[in-house]
This record gives C-alpha cells, structure tokens and sequence, in this order.
C-alpha cells in the first residue's frame, strides 16, 4: 500500500509539474505583447511625474542650466522604479544635461551619440540595450529640452524571473493541496473500504454473518459493498428460512436472525487530517498581513505606541488558545470528536466572520478570542483523534502527520493568503477563511463516525505536576533558556515583525506570504532529517539545540548585515533551519533528562504542561518585539532578540556541560 | 448558514449603530482675535466630521478685552468647550499661570487654544505636555531642528546669522535652540542682539543687519517674533543687495516681505489637531489636563521664487517637487 502511495505521489507531483510549466509557458508567451504596452505605459508615466517637477521649477522662474540638486533627484526616482535603468535630461539639441550615474550603462557613449543624434519624432525608441522613452520639457514659453528614460530592452526576461517565484509558490503550494487531497481520496476510496472489508472477511471467516458493510459515496473499492453484502443479505435469509424451519443453525456459525444488522466502519485517520489541513489553512491565510490589519484600527488615543497595539490581537490570540486547549482536551473525551471538532470549526468560522467586520481593536480582540479558542478546541481534539486511532507501532508517524499537516496547511495558508489579500482586501480574504474553516466543519460532520474518545484515561492538569516539572532542573533548563526564547522568536519575530518590516520596506502581501512561507518549507524538508539525525546523537542531543539556539540567533541578526529582503527572506529561512534543528529533541531530551519526574506525572501530562509552558514564550513574544520596535526600531529590536537568544543559548549549553560534567553523561539504555 | 452569518453581521452593526444614538449636542465656543482663518475651518472640519456640535463662533475683532463678555456669554451658555485663537485671546480667557483670577478667567471650562508660538514663554504653561490646567493647545510653531534640517537641504550653509529682539521671550527662546542645535548640525552661529525694547527703532534693525551682513552668513534667521516680524520688509531690503536669504519662523515674511523660505505650520491642520484635543475631551475619553500642549508633525516648506531668482538661490529639484512655491 505504501508503495502504490508513493507512486501515485510521483505520477501526480509529475503531472502537476508539466502543466504548471506548461500554463506558466503560454503565459510567458502572451507577456510579449501585452506587457510591453504596459511597462510602455509605466515608463511615460514615471517620465511625466518627473517632467512635472522640473516644468514647476522652470515655471517659477529657474533657469534650464541652473536646476538645483538634479542628479540627486533623478537617482531618487530611479530608486523608486527599480525598472529605470538610466534618466537623462538634454537640452533641445540633444547635449546631455543632467542624468543620474551613467557608469553601470552598457555603451555609455553610444548612448549620449544617438540621443545628440535623436530627431525627436519617435518617442520610444530602441538604443542600444535599452529601451528609451522621451518626454518633452516645456519651460513658460518653449520646449527648452527632453527627458530620456532608458529600461533594459529584455523586460519580458526581467520579468519572468520576478514572476517565477510567484509561479513556483503556487506550484508548491499546489502540490502540498493535492498530496493532501490525494491522501484523503486514497483513503476514502481504497484504504478505508479495504480496512472494512477485511474486518468484514476476517469475521466472516470466524462464521460470524451478521454484519453489513457501510454504503459507499465515493465509489472506489467500496462499489464492491453493494454485492458482498447483497450476497451475505441473502445467505442470511435464506438461514432465517431454514432457523424458521425450525432447523439447527451449524456450530461455529452465527447468522442475523432478527433481520437488523451492525454496520462494520473503518476508522481513517486521513478524514480528520484533511479538515484539519483546512482549517489551518484557512486561519494561516491572515499570517503574512494580519499585523498590518491590525494596524489600520489604531488610534493614538490608546496611550500605546504603535507597535505595541499591533502586537496585542496575536498575543490574545494566542493566549486564548492556550489557555483552551487543557480544558479542549477534557471537553473533546466527553463528547466526542466529531462533535468538538464540528463546535471548534464552527467557532473559528464565527471569528473570522466577525474579525472580517472590525470596527475597532475592541471587537477585534473579542473576534480573534473566539477564533482562538475554536482553533484551540480543533488543534487539540485533532490531536486526540490521531493518538487514539494510530497504531502504537505508529506512534511517532501519527505525531510527525499532525505536525506535517499543521506546518504544510500553515506554510501554504500564509502564501496563498498573502497572494488573495493583494487582491481582494482583508475583508473578503477573512470572509474566505471562513468558508474553509465552515467547510472543514461540515466535512467532518459528514465523514466521521461518532466516537466517544477511546482516550487513555487523562488526568486533569494538577499544579503538583506542574511544580514538580518545573523544579526538576533539566525541564527548567530546556523549558526557559531554549522552548521559550524559540516561541518568542517565532511569534515575535515571524509572525509579527516579519510583515510589519517588509510592509516598512514597500513590499507586498503577496511577497511577505512567499518569505513566511519559507519558514514552514525548511521545517517540514529539514526537520524529518534532523530528527533522525538527533534520535542516532543520543546523549549528545543538547547539543542539536544548542546549535539550533545559536543559528536562530544569528538568523535574527541577518537583516543587520544584510539589507532590504534579500536579509529578510535569509532570516525566515535561517530560523525555520535552526528551529528544525533545534526545536524537535527539546521533547526528547526532557524525555531522556526528566524520565522519573515524567512517569510520575504521566506523559501525556508532562508533554501537556511543557506546551503550555512554551507558550508564553508565544504569548509575550509579539507584545515583547512590539515594545522594542517603538522604542527603538526594526533592527534594534532584532539585534536585542538575537542577543537575548545568543544568551539563553549559551546559558542552556553551559548548565548541560556543568550538570553532566558533575554527573557524568545520563546513559540511555 | 446564510441566514446565521447574515444575522450575525446585523446584530454588530446594531451595537455599533445603538452606541452612536446615544450622543448628545455639544456647544463649543471660539473667541478668535482677528476674523475666521484656516485654522478655525480645520478645526470646525474635524470636529462636525465626528460628533454633533453647535459652534459659538466670537471675534474680539484685536481688541484683547472683548474677550471677556465672551467668557461671560460662554457661562450663561453652559458651553462645554472653549476654543481661542492666538497668545493675546488665550491669556486673557485663562490667565496666565499664577495669576490666574476665578472671577475673570476661565477654570471650569476645557480650553483649546490654537496659534499660540510659544505657550511657555507666554506663561500658559510651565512646559510642553500636559498643564494640570484645564487649558490644552496646539502651538503651530516647528520645531527647530525640523527647520534646520529644511534649511540644510535647500542649501548647505555652514554659517548662520540670527537677529533677534533680546527683550521678547519668542526671540530669546529661538536664540536658545539655535545654540543648542550648532553642534548637531555643524553651524556657525552668528548672533545680532536688538536691546532697545519691544519697539526698536528702523536705525537700530539695520545697524544690526550690518554687523550680520559683515559676517557672510548663508542665511539668516527670522524668529517668530512680532517686533521683528512687523520690519520683515526693512530686513529682507538689507539682506537682499549682499544676496543672503532669509530663513523664517513663520509664514507672513515669507509670503508678505520677500524672505526666501521657511518651514511653517500649515493652519488647517493646526486647527484639525487642535480639533483631535477638543474631540477627546468632549468624548470624556481623556480630562482636558492630561492632554499635552503639542506642536504639529507635518510641516508645510515654503519658498518665495520671487526672491529665490532675484538672489539665483534656487531650492534643488526634491524640494520644488514638495513646496508650495510663492510667485508674487
């Protein structure tokens, strides 16, 4: 079964990747033409927008020879326009006047000859390289000279190469949709039907007929359904005739004599997957311009900086939903899954609507609570679901899946959103969160059966367990100098900072989502591998999170040495590197450092407390940078985050060297 | 799910829409000191654009005293707001701090007063900020190393000339900043001191525009100080023949007498800031002696391009592309 799996991933992922080339092939073709008139377009116009400035100037009286400052001016503009390759002012006669730094220009002389040499009829032209638009300068009586604004004649190429990236976001996102979607479709079709109709074959083969199979909507091996249970409907009565007859049913046998039959369901844990992805999707939409969203209910009324109100719908955000998610867990085993995970959809549907009608940062933190705690509500019984229903031997997968799904339906929320937004406004993308998170509610009202939590027994959290956790020192250790400083930079620091600073330097929604998305992308490709890695490293497994820490802390550092987004998306990418190295055997390390503690309090409640402990690092991050930022900046708050990080880092590894320098290495069996 | 979602919408928007019935009519005088201006309308815009409100407008037409049948009118109408215009109007509706009469000036009123250059020399207050009174304020002067800074992109100078009246607090306390900023901008400063009084006489403004000339600076600076202000004419007719611009606090020399340029307050929005103050207290979100005394944050450059082709000092290209040019 794996292995068809895998080789429907290829054959899909092939297709997928040839029409993506395709489609992205034609467009490229129908650029040509329709691109051209428009760069045309935008040229003329940034050639008029100039032209302006210097006709004012001439018009109150500045002589043609005595314009002031003109170069600075003219690079200023070409900055703005990153197309603009040169400006050149002439006079009437073609003499260069003014122009911005003509040393980067390929056959600068060539240049100045065809514009000395230019007859002022045509007024695009191609020179050389470069494609030139003139615009006339019209002093108060007389043209008294020409403006020239040269663009790099291959744009189409230029442009290709910016959209690139747009094509491959979108096609990497694609491809993470339909791996899910593929996932449930087998399921549903093949893997759920056959797990059925084996438990229906296996009882049958012990004599027992008084099952029937579930009627089958998606019509892959479930088609089969109507014919088996066709035949075992008749085998059935034909032994209700024979027990009327009043003859001796055979020994071993047992046959449905009442005429009611129980239906044999397969558990796949793929249906609730598949919501979950959705819905995570559906919240992760607002990632990469939620902040700026935010920014828009500001007053300075409040007596808070800025920066501060921004941070505070993520902080409550997230406090709510970790101040839900011990009593979600509880809750979740009373009703079943299907229920909690229906109510918390439900509500996180209620929020987004309502947080896309924000009138003030009042009801938008009442808005964001509530999609908080149905968030939390789903999160946890997501959670729940896949414990219970994987296979122990499977344990570890099941958990990797949850987090796979959480990280691919996060990272692909985040570019897709950022792309939507662009378009269609905060609103209406809210609004389409919504719709997804509804969805995810109805699917799983349809496709999940109505368990009752088969759940380990769980106990309710106690604050013993807590002070014992927290007095064992490894636990403390990794809990305070590495869980925490990491959850403070990936909500202060992604989630908040990133899309505010990149907003700062002019870029779009739709870029931010792609930069975010890199964070998630170097999670799931990079932390699988890191954690086989540290599961071989043993006892040296501090050492993954030490390095984890350092390299989160120079991440953090890039966007000082390195400007504008080149450090930025450096920065993304470099933390979602180290918190895949450092941030998945924080778990197992307590796990190996805390062992007696943990069986006293109990796994499950000791992973429990550690999460919800880690969150205030989520909790405090965003308001934390907030604070920073309207203090003192971007790249000050950055550089105090990476210094606090390069601290805790150094802290945690020198109490591990000291403690097990005291003690010896803790030996694993 | 329509119907639920569609629900929902309409039950937020009668919260929000039940919250705006509630507000009441509110009366706001506004004693100006010399007709209505810019900043009255700015300040009238803003605040009819958010709440309900009925304006007593009174114009002591320049003669100061008037200013208390105002007040008295004021009480007899239980007005909620008191708005003044320019020093003169204000001191008189609340007195200056320490001598501050309850039977003539006004402490039971929230006062708002606009166009005042300097609240703290004029003794409304002890500092910029919150005055513990009930008086709050926007004083239209910019800050100056906002005019520097102006200055320096129009035309990098390394020496500046200053003349001021030495017995007028506006002058003085322009001086003082002057000399606290050298440094950061890497000036020369030189100073030309009027001693006489209030009213120096024609002999002695150009005795001291000499003495400035003689120094070469490549601008002189203009405090926001009315004995000056009123001989703009004769300093700018002094400075003019060695070509040295005028750089000016305020906006008249500029627009009036030919001084080439200044970084000013725009009056609109000085009286739409000042409307932001009168909105927070008549909102009770805020007590009218917790809300600071603030100087505008945008600026509006203006250059006289008359004066700038007459000395062929003209402003580079980034500038032109911003400022209001003058042609007179």
């Amino acid at each position: 079964m794996k292995d068809l799996q895998r080789r429907l991933v290829v054959l899909v992922s092939g297709l997928l990747l040839l029409a993506a080339v395709f489609v992205s092939y034609r467009a490229g073709e129908h650029f040509e033409s329709s691109l051209t008139q428009r760069r045309l377009g935008v040229e003329t116009e940034i050639g008029r927008s100039v032209a302006v400035v210097v006709e004012k100037a001439l018009a109150f009286g500045v002589p043609f020879d005595q314009l002031a400052d003109t170069e600075r001016f003219l690079e200023a503009v070409k900055f703005d326009n990153p197309g603009v390759d040169y400006i050149i002012i002439t006079t009437l006669d073609g003499r260069l006047r003014y122009s911005t730094d003509l040393s980067q220009i390929s056959n600068a002389a060539g240049l100045r000859g065809a514009l000395a040499a230019w007859n002022g009829r045509e007024r695009t032209a191609h020179i050389g390289k470069y494609f030139n638009t003139a615009t006339a300068l019209n002093g108060k009586e007389r043209q008294l000279g020409w403006l020239h604004l040269g663009e790099r004649a291959n744009i189409i190429e230029q442009l290709l190469r910016d959209i690139v990236f747009d094509i491959l976001t979108v096609v990497v996102v694609a491809m993470l949709v339909t791996f899910e979607l593929m996932r449930l479709l087998f399921a549903a079709t093949f893997k759920t039907p056959m797990l059925a109709i084996n438990e229906f074959f296996t009882r049958i083969a012990n004599g027992d007929f008084r099952r029937t199979l579930a009627r089958d909507l998606f019509g892959g091996i479930g088609r089969l359904n109507r014919s088996i249970n066709a035949t075992v409907a008749e085998l059935n009565t034909r032994a209700r005739g024979r027990f009327a007859d009043g003859a001796q049913m055979p020994p071993g046998f047992s046959f449905d004599l009442a005429g009611e039959r129980g239906t044999v369901r397969a558990i796949a844990v793929e249906n609730i997957r598949w919501s979950f992805f959705l819905l995570i999707f559906a919240e992760s939409l607002s990632l990469s311009f939620f902040p700026i969203f935010v920014a828009q209910f500001y007053d300075p009324a409040f007596g808070l900086p800025l920066h501060v109100v921004i941070g505070i719908p993520i902080t409550v955000f997230m406090l709510a939903w970790a101040l839900t998610m011990p009593f979600a867990g509880t809750w979740c085993d009373r009703v079943g899954y299907r229920l909690a995970f229906s109510v918390g959809a439900a509500m996180t549907t209620i929020g987004l609507v309502l947080t896309a009608y924000s009138t003030s940062l009042a009801d938008l933190l009442l808005w964001r609570s509530i999609t908080a705690v149905g968030y939390g509500i789903v999160y946890v019984t997501t959670q729940a679901y896949i414990t219970v229903f994987v296979s122990t031997e499977e344990g570890t997968q099941g958990q990797a899946m949850f987090l796979a799904s959480f990280f691919t339906g996060s990272l692909s929320g985040a570019a897709i959103g950022g792309i939507l937004v662009d378009r269609l406004g905060f609103s209406t993308t809210f609004l389409l969160s919504a719709g997804l998170s509804a969805t995810a509610a109805l699917y799983v009202l349809r496709a999940l059966g109505n368990e009752i939590g088969r759940t380990v027994a769980r106990k309710s959290l106690l604050l013993a367990d807590f002070k014992a956790l927290l007095r064992h020192r490894h636990f403390a250790i990794v809990t305070f100098l590495s869980a925490i400083p990491a959850k403070v930079a990936l909500a202060g620091f992604l989630y908040y900072s990133v899309p505010l600073y990149l907003k700062g330097l002019g870029y779009s929604q739709s870029i931010t989502g792609r930069v975010m998305m890199a964070y998630g992308l170097a999670i799931i490709l990079i932390g699988p591998m890191v954690a086989r890695l540290a599961d071989r490293a043993r006892t040296r497994r501090w050492r993954f999170i030490m390095l984890g820490g350092y390299a989160a802390a120079l991440a953090m550092m890039v966007p000082l040495l390195v400007e504008n987004m080149k450090g930025a998306v450096i920065a993304v990418i470099g933390l979602g590197v180290a918190h895949a190295i450092g941030v998945s055997p924080q778990m197992t390390l307590i796990n190996d450092r805390c062992g007696e503690t943990i069986r006293e309090v109990g796994q499950a409640t000791a992973v429990g407390i550690f999460r919800l402990v880690e969150r205030i690092g989520t909790i405090t991050g965003p308001i934390l940078l907030g604070a920073m930022i309207a203090l003192s900046g971007f790249m000050n708050a950055f550089a105090v985050l990476a210094l606090i990080t390069f601290a805790t880092t150094t802290l945690f590894a020198l109490l591990l060297w000291w403690s097990d320098r005291a003690t010896g290495p803790v030996d694993i069996a | 799910m329509r119907r639920l979602l569609s629900g929902i919408i309409l039950c937020t928007l009668l919260l929000c829409g039940g919250t705006l019935a509630q507000e009441k009519r509110y009366k706001v005088m506004m004693i100006l000191f010399r007709g209505t201006t810019p900043a009255e309308t700015g300040f009238m815009d803003h605040l009819s654009s958010r709440l309900p409100v009925e304006f007593l407008v009174r114009d002591v037409a320049g003669e100061r005293r008037k200013a208390q049948e105002f007040v008295e009118e004021a009480r007899r109408e239980r007005v909620d707001l008191i708005y003044t215009f320019g020093t003169s109007v204000t001191l008189e509706v609340v007195g200056a701090t320490g001598k501050i009469d309850p039977a003539v000036h006004v402490t039971d009123i929230p006062v708002v007063f606009n166009i005042v250059a300097d609240p703290v020399g004029a003794g409304l207050a002890p500092a910029f900020g919150a005055t513990g009174r009930n008086l709050t304020g926007v004083s239209h002067l910019v800050p100056m190393a906002d005019q520097l800074r102006a200055m320096q992109r129009f035309r990098q100078v390394a020496k500046l000339g200053v003349i001021y009246n030495a017995s007028e607090p506006n002058s003085r306390l322009a001086v003082a900043q002057l000399r606290g900023l050298v440094g950061q901008f890497k000036l020369q400063l030189v100073e030309e001191a009027i001693i006489s009084g209030p009213k120096p006489e024609a002999a002695e403004i150009a005795q001291a525009m000499r003495a400035l000339i003689a120094a070469r600076p490549g601008f002189i600076y203009l405090p926001s100080d009315s004995s000056l202000i009123e001989r703009a004419d004769a300093i700018v007719d002094l400075a003019r023949p060695a070509g040295i611009p005028i750089i000016s606090a305020t906006e008249g020399p500029i627009r009036e007498d030919g001084a080439l340029m200044g970084l000013v307050s725009n009056y609109a929005n000085a009286g739409a800031f000042a409307g932001y103050k009168a909105e927070q207290i008549l909102r009770g979100k805020e007590t009218v002696s917790n809300i600071p005394i603030e100087t505008l944050r945008r600026f509006t450059l203006v250059v006289n391009m008359t004066t700038a082709v007459q000395l062929g000092v003209y402003p580079p290209l980034e500038l032109i592309k911003i400022a209001e040019l003058l042609q007179l």
